[in-house]
């Protein structure tokens, strides 16, 4: 059978990704392709046959991969295929650990496998596609481009959900009676469910869902507190299994998974566990980074561009969207992801240290009062540069061009000729996209377009802002 | 010394093979369909293994390993140990490796015994009870180790120290090109000469510090024949809050140290990695246990102490404790 329609959310579940296609008549479709994520092995050709052979490693097979983006030739690892996302970790923990953290490297352990299987079959956010099922698997043929920036989108359904709930102290607790929910459509019609016991009230919740049937839902707080607590109160309500706002049939998880708190740039940062809503996406304003400034344009337009399920990129930093960029890349180049941070920079004396760490030039102005001055801003300045110079981790003072004409200035590093780098590569899409939507900004007339294309070439901005090198060097 | 036992061709087909009355017993491994013989074998060897040896696939009539390889009793030649088809093309896989000994750290007292120190900072009484040899594994623990290892870097160079270029794991964000100018001012040697034999890697995640010891530690030491080694406050990063696996940190940190300690022996070289503060009481114990010597500086305002908790040289006793005049910073 045949299927026209945007990719709207993917999720993996045991053996199979689940994808659900939104269809032009508005229409949503669940469509399952058989297919399972894969980490990789590389070591000593000996060590890895012998790993083959454990018990605890099933359904492997050697492939030939670039071990690290710039190689020259590709090395023999070994392709494990696993479960799912947790099975790769806990196998890649376990092979380091009876190895003794010596003897294998490993690759492709922590990439979310919705990514890995958009990268493979090309295929990216909202893409309009043709999907055909054949037995257990999908064929997809792709009708649109990641290059074309007059895409069309869906008409997608949005709802603003709010609770209240019958508050016993001063803050708000997971043990308050829920009092009522409120739900505001795209044509500000609101739905308040304030009648009934609190399970009618959540069983009534569950059916508007249904009856709406809307793709995007919005929340203020549905990650910390909305729908952890919805499913806390359906769980005391002994109701857990029947509250299904998702357009899956499973049922609301209950998010015994913390958050994190971590450190950036000086600060302590905490991000909630996201609580998604599988075949709908769940925006949560207080926990979005792109929406939160470019609104479902900008969204939007970095899920495409970024190949990252749009879910996923609202809560992700403009790192983690970068970052996937790159991720395309390389898995399009046969070039394995190694797992944790584990490359380290490579030797340089201390002379060297203080000529390349001190960052750009600064011309000191002479002091004084001047008038008639100019005033010059480059556009993308630093990734400009990146691209046209082809610099990358793995193009900088590579070991295959010592020779090439193209050096770092006071330094004389070569840069690599032969390999175009995943950084540039990964940059001209950007680059490309926002110059683009800034002259069709310029020549629009419309205000309406005119805003659309702004929120989307300010997304990119904030893209092309961390755009300093490969995430794993 | 053991003789390494030869890998023989074996004879294409099952029914080819030599009818053979004295020899050992071993194992055929062979295809069901076409009865090619793949490997005759004293010792049993996982199927897994041959099938991925012979890329999946029977090399005579193409059929997948998974459903036609099959294993039975069958004799060995005298004294052969392994036979193999002539079309694997890497028989070598199949063979046992040869027990390797692996090198067990020396015990510390075992270490050549001479008060004299191979390296001096300058600093008589920190020298005499330090006694700074090729071949130690130091750890140095406290604010004052830091300033102490960059003044060790830059007379490491000196032809009356090791006379040798000085690699530096920086995994404390800490290493400091203007103490080092100001050091070698201070020597009166040539600061372009000396800052060219100082080389350096910075690490951002324990994976980094861990890869830069045990992979890229090596290398760098052949490259530019250095005879001292620094890695910069070396429980920072896996210590770090965002390590969320800390059995894994701990068990990287541990093989960090040991590699540490066999590469200053087997190097005969001088290592020192400094730790600004006991973080982890299991990585401080740790690393006081694998390292030679181990000895904690303190910044007392006026003076600093050093303490050795454990010299080779030292019999065992209460720790050994030394007051420097005034501060580490203050001799530089």
């Amino acid at each position: 059978m045949k299927h026209l329609g945007w990719i709207l959310d993917l999720y993996h579940k045991t053996g199979q990704m689940v994808v659900w296609l939104k269809k032009p008549d508005g229409k949503c479709v669940r469509l399952t392709d058989s297919w399972k994520p894969r980490i990789h092995v590389g070591g000593n050709y000996r060590e890895l046959i012998d790993l083959a052979c454990k018990s605890y490693v099933e359904n492997s097979i050697f492939v030939d991969k670039f071990e690290r983006a710039g190689d020259i030739e590709k090395s023999r690892v070994l392709e494990v295929v696993v479960e799912n996302d947790e099975e790769a970790a806990k196998l890649a923990r376990r092979i380091q650990r009876e190895s003794s953290y010596s003897n294998f490297r490993l690759y492709d352990v922590d990439i979310p496998s919705p990514q890995i299987y958009l990268y493979q079959k090309d295929l990216f956010p909202l893409a309009l596609v043709e999907a055909e099922e054949k037995d257990e698997k999908i064929e997809w043929t792709l009708r649109d481009s990641r290059e074309t920036i007059d895409y069309k989108l869906p008409p997608l359904r949005k709802i603003r959900l709010e609770i209240k709930t019958r508050k016993n102290k001063r803050v708000r607790t997971f043990e308050d009676e829920l009092d009522s929910l409120r739900i505001i459509t795209d044509d500000e019609e609101t739905l308040v469910l304030d009648s009934g016991s609190e399970e009618e009230k959540l069983l009534s919740l569950g059916q508007t869902f249904n009856e709406i049937d809307p793709d995007i839902v919005i929340t203020e707080g549905g990650d910390s507190f909305i729908f952890p607590y919805l499913a806390r109160r359906a769980h005391k309500n002994g109701m857990l299994n029947r509250l299904v706002l998702g357009r899956d049939p499973s049922p609301l998880r209950v998010y015994e998974v913390q958050g994190h708190s971590y450190f950036s740039y000086g600060k302590i940062l905490y991000r909630e566990t996201a609580a998604r809503l599988l075949g709908r996406l769940h925006i949560d304003d207080h926990n979005a980074f792109i929406s939160a400034d470019c609104g479902l344009e900008g969204l939007f337009e970095i899920s495409r561009t970024c190949i990252i399920p749009i879910q996923r990129a609202s809560r992700a930093t403009i790192g983690t969207n970068m970052t996937s960029l790159q991720f395309y890349h390389a898995v399009k180049k046969n070039v394995l992801i190694p797992w944790n941070k584990n490359q380290p920079e490579e030797w340089k004396n201390s002379n060297e240290l203080v000529i390349a760490d001190r960052g750009g030039f600064i011309h000191e102005p002479e002091t004084g009062i001047y008038d008639q001055v100019g005033e010059l801003d480059f556009t993308s300045l630093y990734p400009t540069i990146m691209r046209d110079q082809n610099l990358s981790g793995e193009t900088v003072k590579c070991k295959c061009c010592p020779n090439s004409l193209r050096r770092v200035p006071e330094l004389d590093y070569n840069i690599c000729d032969r390999w175009r780098g995943i950084v540039p590569q990964s940059l001209e899409i950007l680059l490309d996209r926002r110059s683009r939507y800034k002259q069709l900004k310029k020549d629009e007339k419309d205000e309406l377009k005119r805003q659309k294309y702004d929120a989307r070439q300010s997304a990119l901005k904030w893209i092309l802002v961390c755009s300093f090198r490969l995430p794993w060097i | 010394m053991e003789t390494r036992h030869t890998i023989d061709p074996l004879q294409p087909k099952t029914w080819q093979l030599d009818p053979i009355e004295n020899g050992s017993e071993g194992y055929l491994y062979h295809c069901i369909l076409c009865d090619e013989a793949l490997v005759l074998s004293k010792q049993q060897i996982n199927p897994r293994k041959i099938k991925l040896v012979f890329d999946g696939t029977c090399p005579s009539c193409g059929f997948e390993l998974d459903r036609v390889l099959s294993c039975r009793v069958s004799l060995l030649p005298k004294g052969r140990r392994l036979l193999t088809s002539l079309k694997c093309r890497d028989p070598e896989l199949l063979r046992e490796p040869d027990n390797q000994i692996e090198y067990q750290p020396r015990r510390g007292s075992n270490l050549p015994r001479d008060l004299q120190p191979g390296i001096t900072t300058g600093i008589d009484s920190l020298d005499k009870a330090l006694i700074l040899k090729k071949g130690q594994f130091v750890s140095l623990e406290g604010e004052p180790s830091h300033a102490l290892s960059l003044l060790l870097c830059v007379r490491a160079t000196l032809p009356q120290g090791l006379d040798s270029d000085v690699v530096f794991i920086d995994a404390g964000n800490l290493f400091d090109t203007y103490t080092i100018s100001q050091h070698i001012v201070n020597l009166g040697l040539e600061s372009g000469r000396v800052q060219q034999r100082i080389h350096l890697s910075r690490a951002f995640t324990h994976h980094q510090v861990h890869s830069l010891i045990v992979e890229k530690l090596a290398p760098a030491l052949d490259e530019y024949g250095a005879r001292l080694a620094v890695v910069s406050d070396i429980t920072a990063l896996f210590c770090d809050p965002d390590v969320r696996e800390k059995k894994e940190a701990l068990d990287i940190f541990r093989k960090s140290l040991q590699f540490l300690g066999k590469t200053a022996e087997q190097r005969n070289m001088l290592i020192i990695a400094t730790n600004q503060k006991a973080r982890n009481k299991t990585m401080t114990d740790a690393l006081m246990h694998t390292a030679h010597v181990s000895a904690r500086l303190k910044d007392k305002g006026t003076y600093t102490q050093l303490i050795i908790a454990r010299h080779p040289f030292t019999p065992q006793k209460e720790d050994e404790v030394v007051t420097l005049d005034k501060t580490l910073l203050g001799y530089q």
